[in-house]
């Protein structure tokens, strides 16, 4: 056995400092490290798509979730007016749960399968999809359906891992300030959020603006407070391409998590629009909700106020099919 | 069954077959590269036993649910006979320990040299770290003795109801060290080495770097090599350290556990004590040069002596000996020299010892902590009849590992003396899965399918939802709504409930910033809904203390 001598030191000395330097030399967690300044202020649609469906939603009933979910898409001139060929795309759904379909609890797989699929039509060259859950990550992606349905329409199913996460400034943000963002949504070509409606202990309802939690890191117990506020700030930065909401069954009561099966009603439409607060205000006002009389909804009146859409029901312009 | 399950199989047996191989090729006598093959794969199937303790993802009847995970704690006979005795019930899958006592009956201690993974992980580090010490062989028999007092006393007070084999027992012991220990710690290291590269922009940019870590990362994860969410436990120094004292005291004396305090060993010992089948010293060949006993990790051959109910059965013995006395034999008892002491203690000091365990007992059962703040103690569902719970319960920390939200961790006294390391939920860090495994599967707790004595009974998830573990009181000295009059409601959010046991009722109150009046969403808890499952508590964002608890009380409707 070789004894311990300078040489050797040296050398472990000289491969230690070596792993430092290439692991990037700070020990700070990666939470903490700033948003690269070339980042873009937001994912900006294709601009000539965007211009035209300002105020706009689309609300398509067809004969099953899936056809529901390509008619809506096509009423705003189909997935090729928000996907250039070639793009790399993220589907972000609501996998925040550990319950079946059939609770309502995530995002119906079908209309996720059918956001894929029209990616991949329009030409896209790969489609990721994740989202945080709120419970063990493993089971809700399994649970909930939609880790099969995404692999066998040939997406990316991946987790988010801690150092995916960056410091995103907020500047329009009116409480928050800056918040961290999975890096690869600020960075994809094109976003399309695939929430599914529910009632909502904290914010009455959680529709698209409220999927968008998501794709938020650090701890998001503390967003709960002035969360009406939060979310609309959130939503100054996290501008999706396009918001595809899911309403063929939705929880109306007991959510987003719990619910019986008598807590569930099926509109069996598909909601889409290019801004996710125009998409809520629709919602809220035409599905079946029970919302508690004087419950307001506390993300639609702070989103007008940022500009982020059409809040009040009656302006909304209805591409109905 | 995918290309990377394959795969991985392949790698451990070519690990074990590889321990073979080597054994062979250093010229390793016969006997000794097969129970160095043997030590490997038995140890390296507890690992893989142990890692695979995780809630199976397509349902409780696939391939991974239906692994015996526990396998190893029920092949003790000890653990066996002191949960069934103290819980005063027959477990059917406890009677699998029978084949090791009939192994004990057949070949001695042969347990102990090729399966026991506890003294494979004693000789691994031996190995690395002791080789060359100088550690001369003792007479030490009465010391040798305290093996079979500590086995009387312990079944004695098991028959008094309080059991405490789960302390001493080595598959006890060696599963909930690696479950508690030393997996968690490996897996922090290997995340580290896979992970922290990441953090630099450079690397993660450079594909064949972030390809092949996260590939890495991602294909032990799936076989559950790493865990996919990461898995602490409470008193982790206290293990670990428990451990590392046991591997240390072996500078002084190989195999120190298993000579002198293991009182499975001691089990196996009385049993194997005229087993026909190991190794025999001819007393009429030995020339008395001492090679055998110096060689011997257990000690078992003092003068012309071969003890056979010390014996582990290493075959190390057998190619020292110059005169070839020393065989392998099917007629093994020890005819050979009479013996000048006995290992075995006599009648005396085996009544002394039981009756020591049952004057113990009561002390053992004794819990002061019961009422006191920090007598809190939320028991896993299945496990709400404590008396019962804590005598049927092996420590085995199975259900610790298994548990897939991190909920259960060995309790300190909360449940006084007997209960030191029994599973509790610590809801701060994980909490009860309402979910935890789908309605119309057979078991809905899955910490009750791994427990190897039944002391967490198995429910069935409709049970399971029925079965209350605690009501969660808010602290209303705390919880954000009451204390800073602004919305939070994260707690109404989270539970699990269908009907919500969790729920806001809307108050005015006036606005500690603005001073206007306004309505403010405050949560109450429904005391007949709540299951106690914890959610609430681990989702709280409050820091330190929380804003709502769990407390072990079943509430008066």
């Amino acid at each position: 056995m070789s004894r311990m001598n300078r040489r050797t030191l040296f050398r472990l000395a000289g491969a230690a400092a070596g792993f430092y330097v290439i692991t990037g030399g700070r020990t700070r967690p990666k939470a903490f490290a700033l948003a690269s300044s070339s980042s873009p202020a937001g994912n900006e649609p294709q601009a000539s798509a965007a211009a035209g469906l300002k105020g706009k939603v689309s609300v398509a009933k067809d004969d099953t979730p899936y056809n529901n979910t390509v008619k809506a898409v096509a009423l705003l001139g189909g997935m090729k007016a928000f996907i250039k060929p070639g793009a790399k795309v993220v589907v972000k759904p609501n996998i925040g749960w550990n319950r079946p379909p059939s609770a309502c609890a995530n995002t119906n797989p079908d209309v996720v399968k059918a956001v894929i699929d029209e990616c991949v039509k329009a030409g896209a060259a790969k489609v990721e999809v994740y989202d945080r859950p709120c419970e063990d990550r493993r089971r809700c992606y399994s649970r909930s359906g939609i880790e099969a349905a995404a692999k066998a329409a040939g997406a990316v199913v991946r987790f988010i891992e801690d150092y995916e996460y960056v410091d995103t400034p907020i500047p329009a943000g009116k409480i928050l300030k800056h918040w961290p963002v999975v890096e690869g949504i600020l960075k994809a070509d094109a976003v399309i959020n695939v929430p599914i409606g529910k009632d909502h202990d904290s914010s009455t309802l959680t529709l698209a603006m409220k999927n968008l939690m998501g794709v938020m890191g650090g701890d998001r117990g503390e967003i709960h407070t002035d969360l009406g506020q939060k979310l609309a700030d959130f939503s100054t930065r996290v501008v999706p391409t396009l918001n595809v909401l899911d309403a063929n069954s939705i929880l109306v009561a007991h959510g987003p998590q719990g619910g019986t099966p008598e807590d569930i009603r099926s509109p069996r439409v598909v909601v889409a629009g290019v801004e996710a607060a125009t998409v809520d205000a629709w919602a809220a006002a035409n599905l079946p909700w029970q919302i508690a009389p004087g419950r307001r909804i506390p993300f639609l009146a702070p989103a007008g106020e940022l500009g982020l859409g059409v809040v009040d029901p009656s302006k909304i312009q209805v591409i109905r099919g | 069954m995918q290309l990377a399950d394959y795969v991985f199989s392949a790698a451990l047996v070519a690990i074990v077959a590889a321990v073979f191989v080597i054994g062979v090729a250093r010229r390793r006598p016969l006997i000794v590269a097969s129970r160095l093959t043997a030590q490997a794969a038995f140890l390296v199937f507890f690992l893989f036993l142990l890692t695979q303790a995780v809630v199976p993802l397509e349902g409780y009847l696939a391939l991974k649910g239906i692994l015996p995970v526990d396998l190893f704690v029920r092949l003790s006979p000890l653990a066996a006979a002191a949960a069934m005795l103290a819980a005063r019930a027959a477990v059917a899958g406890l009677f699998l320990s029978i084949v090791t006592l009939v192994s004990a009956f057949v070949a001695g201690r042969f347990f102990c040299g090729w399966v026991c993974p506890l003294g494979t992980t004693f000789d691994v580090l031996d190995a690395l770290f002791f080789k060359r010490l100088d550690r001369p062989q003792s007479r030490d028999s009465r010391l040798r003795s305290a093996k079979y007092l500590l086995l009387a006393g312990v079944l004695a007070a098991a028959v008094f109801g309080a059991q405490v084999a789960g302390w001493l027992d080595p598959m006890s012991i060696v599963t909930r060290s690696y479950a508690v220990a030393v997996l968690p710690a490996a897996d922090r290291a290997a995340k580290v080495v896979l992970e922290k590269p990441l953090e630099s922009e450079t690397l993660r940019s450079t594909r064949i770097v972030a390809k092949t870590l996260g590939r890495t990362e991602s294909v032990l994860r799936q076989e559950n090599i790493l865990y996919d969410a990461d898995h602490y436990y409470v008193q982790f120094g206290v293990f670990m350290a428990a451990l590392a004292a046991l591997v240390a005291v072996q500078a002084y004396q190989k195999r120190f556990w298993c000579r002198k305090l293991c009182p499975l060993g001691a089990m196996l010992g009385l049993a194997g004590k005229w087993r026909p089948v190991g190794v025999r010293l001819d007393a009429g060949k030995c020339v008395d040069c001492g090679r055998c006993g110096r060689v011997c990790p257990v000690g078992a051959i003092q003068g012309r002596t071969l003890y056979p109910e010390e014996c582990t059965f290493c075959g190390l013995c057998i190619a020292p000996c110059p005169v070839g006395a020393l065989t392998l034999s099917l007629r093994a008892r020890r005819g050979a020299a009479k013996a000048d002491e006995e290992v075995i203690p006599g009648r005396r000091e085996f009544l002394l010892a039981a009756a020591s365990g049952v004057a113990a007992a009561p002390i053992l059962m004794m819990n002061t902590q019961r009422r006191t703040e920090e007598g809190r103690l939320v028991r896993p569902p299945g496990a709400q009849d404590e008396e019962r719970f804590v005598a049927a319960c092996v420590r085995c920390g199975e259900c610790m590992k298994a548990c897939p939200t991190n909920a259960l961790h060995p309790a300190g006294f909360e449940a006084g003396l007997a209960g030191v390391w029994t599973p509790k939920i610590v809801p701060v860090i994980g909490y009860c899965d309402y979910n935890c495994i789908p309605d119309g599967e057979p078991v809905g707790n899955f910490c009750a399918a791994v427990c190897p004595t039944g002391a967490i009974r198995k429910l069935t998830p409709r049970q399971k939802h029925d079965t209350h573990l605690g009501t969660a009181y808010l602290r209303t000295d705390k919880c954000i709504p009451y204390v800073e009059r602004t919305d939070c409601s994260v707690c109404v959010e989270h539970c699990p409930v269908p009907e919500k046991a969790l729920k806001d009722e809307s108050v005015d109150v006036i606005d500690l910033k603005t001073g206007q009046p306004k309505k403010l969403l405050r949560p109450y808890v429904d005391k007949v809904l709540c299951v106690g499952c914890g959610q609430c508590e681990n989702v709280c964002p409050l820091k330190g203390e929380k804003g709502i608890r769990v407390e072990p009380v079943r509430s008066l409707i």
